[in-house]
């Protein structure tokens, strides 16, 4: 007879007799007996919780067991990933960067360019209604494009290796594209320029304007160069060159602007304008001006201006060229 | 379902030699499971309190994993029931300065008396019987026969003779003592 059954009440005739005659040779029994007879309550349903927690455990136990020995195999794993990847990012920074440099050649299309606005100055001067070219800054950055084809591989060539050298940090990737981006502005500005001056002048310049390119992406290879290994000054470098107030202004006038306009004497303005908040110059007042011409110049490279860095300011500015 | 019918084949040796070499918690559940209803009647007995016990239960299960590998153990019923004892005794010791054990030769008694009840082809243990079984007083002897030559439970002796159980359990316990003494003495003599 089974002890449940003894404990659930099952206590007369031969079995419980069987059993309690056990119980005399059996200390273990025994005792247990006299504990089921000394306390009354529901055994037989204790016993069968404590059957389900102890098998519940055991197994809980064993599933425990297996999740920490999956998990200690993942953490492993995980480690030696992340040990695998700082390996190779560590070898990649390793990798030394080669800059090369690689005359340009005026392409064929370029070269068309260059004739195309040369024809056009001269139709100008003909008709003497010369005006300069005004070059839209998507088209600067069209013809610059053109031009220096072969040099932008090597730029970017260049420049991904600048990325791959420092990809822990994603500013060093976007400085030298930016400094590219603004320098490509003014270099093709000067070249429409320059180009429109030629015409006055001859072909030669052609080849000057080449030479002032080289000159200009060499130096701007320096300035990646340097800034690269100058990491930590190369953001203050970056937004320093982004800044665009009154200083920027005289300079981009005095460059851009057309010389001789006020019969051969050096033209000045003087004018007074409004920094909007979108950072445009608005409400222009010209206090002084050596002739129309330049004050129309001026007026137009106001209208062309970037964006100024401040703005709500009220900007007073004396420009000479 | 399987594994468990697999371990309920075994014997309580072989699910101690399996669980000694893997450590697998599911194995020495299915054993422990085997006598949880005698852990908890001998925790029932000492405590006195049905939830203290299970909980002793509970405890003694904890214990097992870690002290079941320190021992060589031939008997695991014997082995269970001095851990089962000792654990509470010692939760009782720390409620008590000091434990009255009942000191019981219940078992070697019985064992002597089971011995001495065969009388099979034995002329002269089964005259000894009778004649101690004479000099037994009333209480003890009806409930000798009852039980042992009866084959009665408690239940029953109880129903028979209208003793309530514990007094029963006693007369049958004293009657069980006298009539051994009582035999021996004839025998030997």
């Amino acid at each position: 007879m089974r002890i449940k059954h003894y404990i659930q009440g099952d206590k007369r005739g031969k079995d419980a007799h069987r059993l309690e005659r056990e119980a005399m040779g059996d200390p273990f029994l025994h005792e247990a007996l006299d504990g089921f007879d000394s306390v009354p309550g529901n055994h037989a349903d204790a016993l069968e919780h404590l059957e389900k927690n102890i098998l519940h455990r055991a197994s809980a136990k064993r599933r425990r067991q297996l999740i920490i020995n999956w998990s200690v195999a993942a953490t492993v794993l995980l480690l030696i990933g992340l040990g695998g990847f700082f390996i190779f990012l560590s070898n990649q920074k390793n990798t030394p960067v080669v800059a090369t440099t690689q005359e340009v050649k005026p392409t064929r299309s370029s070269l068309n360019k260059t004739e195309e606005i040369i024809q056009k100055a001269e139709e100008q001067k003909r008709t003497k209604k010369f005006a300069p070219p005004v070059i839209k800054p998507d088209e600067q950055v069209n013809e610059e494009e053109e031009m220096v084809t072969q040099d932008r591989v090597m730029e970017s060539t260049a420049a991904v290796g600048a990325v791959n050298f420092d990809k822990g940090t994603d500013d060093v990737v976007v400085m030298p594209q930016q400094t590219q981006v603004n320098e490509q502005v003014t270099i093709t500005s000067k070249t429409a320029a320059a180009a429109t001056r030629e015409t006055a002048t001859n072909r030669q310049s052609d080849d000057s304007l080449i030479k002032q390119q080289n000159e200009r992406i060499a130096l701007r290879e320096t300035t990646i160069k340097k800034a690269l290994q100058l990491k930590e000054a190369r953001v203050d470098i970056v937004q320093d060159k982004m800044q665009f107030g009154k200083k920027e202004f005289v300079e981009y006038c005095t460059n851009k602007a057309e010389k001789g306009l006020c019969g051969g004497d050096k033209s000045s303005v003087k004018v007074e304008f409004t920094i909007n908040g979108n950072g445009r110059p608005t409400g222009y007042q010209f206090r002084k001006f050596s002739c129309e011409k330049a004050k129309a110049e001026i007026e137009k490279l106001l209208n062309q201006s970037p964006i100024w860095t401040n703005p709500n300011q009220k900007v007073s500015v004396k420009i000479s060229w | 379902m399987k594994i468990r019918h697999t371990y309920s084949d075994l014997s309580d040796e072989d699910l101690l030699k399996r669980f000694a070499e893997s450590s697998e918690q599911e194995i020495l559940g299915q054993l422990y499971t085997r006598y949880i209803p005698l852990v908890y009647g001998l925790c029932l007995k000492y405590l006195q309190h049905q939830e203290d016990a299970e909980d002793a239960v509970m405890q003694i299960y904890e214990e097992l994993s870690v002290k079941i590998l320190n021992y060589e153990i031939t008997s695991f019923r014997t082995w269970l029931y001095s851990v089962a004892k000792n654990h509470c005794l010692q939760i009782l010791r720390k409620h008590l300065p000091f434990v009255f054990e009942e000191i019981s030769e219940k078992v070697v008694e019985t064992d002597h008396f089971e011995h001495l009840l065969d009388i099979n082809e034995n002329l002269e243990k089964e005259t000894a019987l009778n004649y101690c079984l004479k000099t037994l007083p009333e209480e003890q002897k009806r409930c000798i026969v009852h039980f042992f030559f009866e084959e009665c439970s408690y239940a029953d002796v109880v129903e028979l003779t209208g003793f309530a159980l514990n007094k029963v359990k006693s007369y049958i316990q004293n009657g069980k003592r006298n009539l051994k003494i009582c035999m021996v003495k004839i025998l030997n003599h």
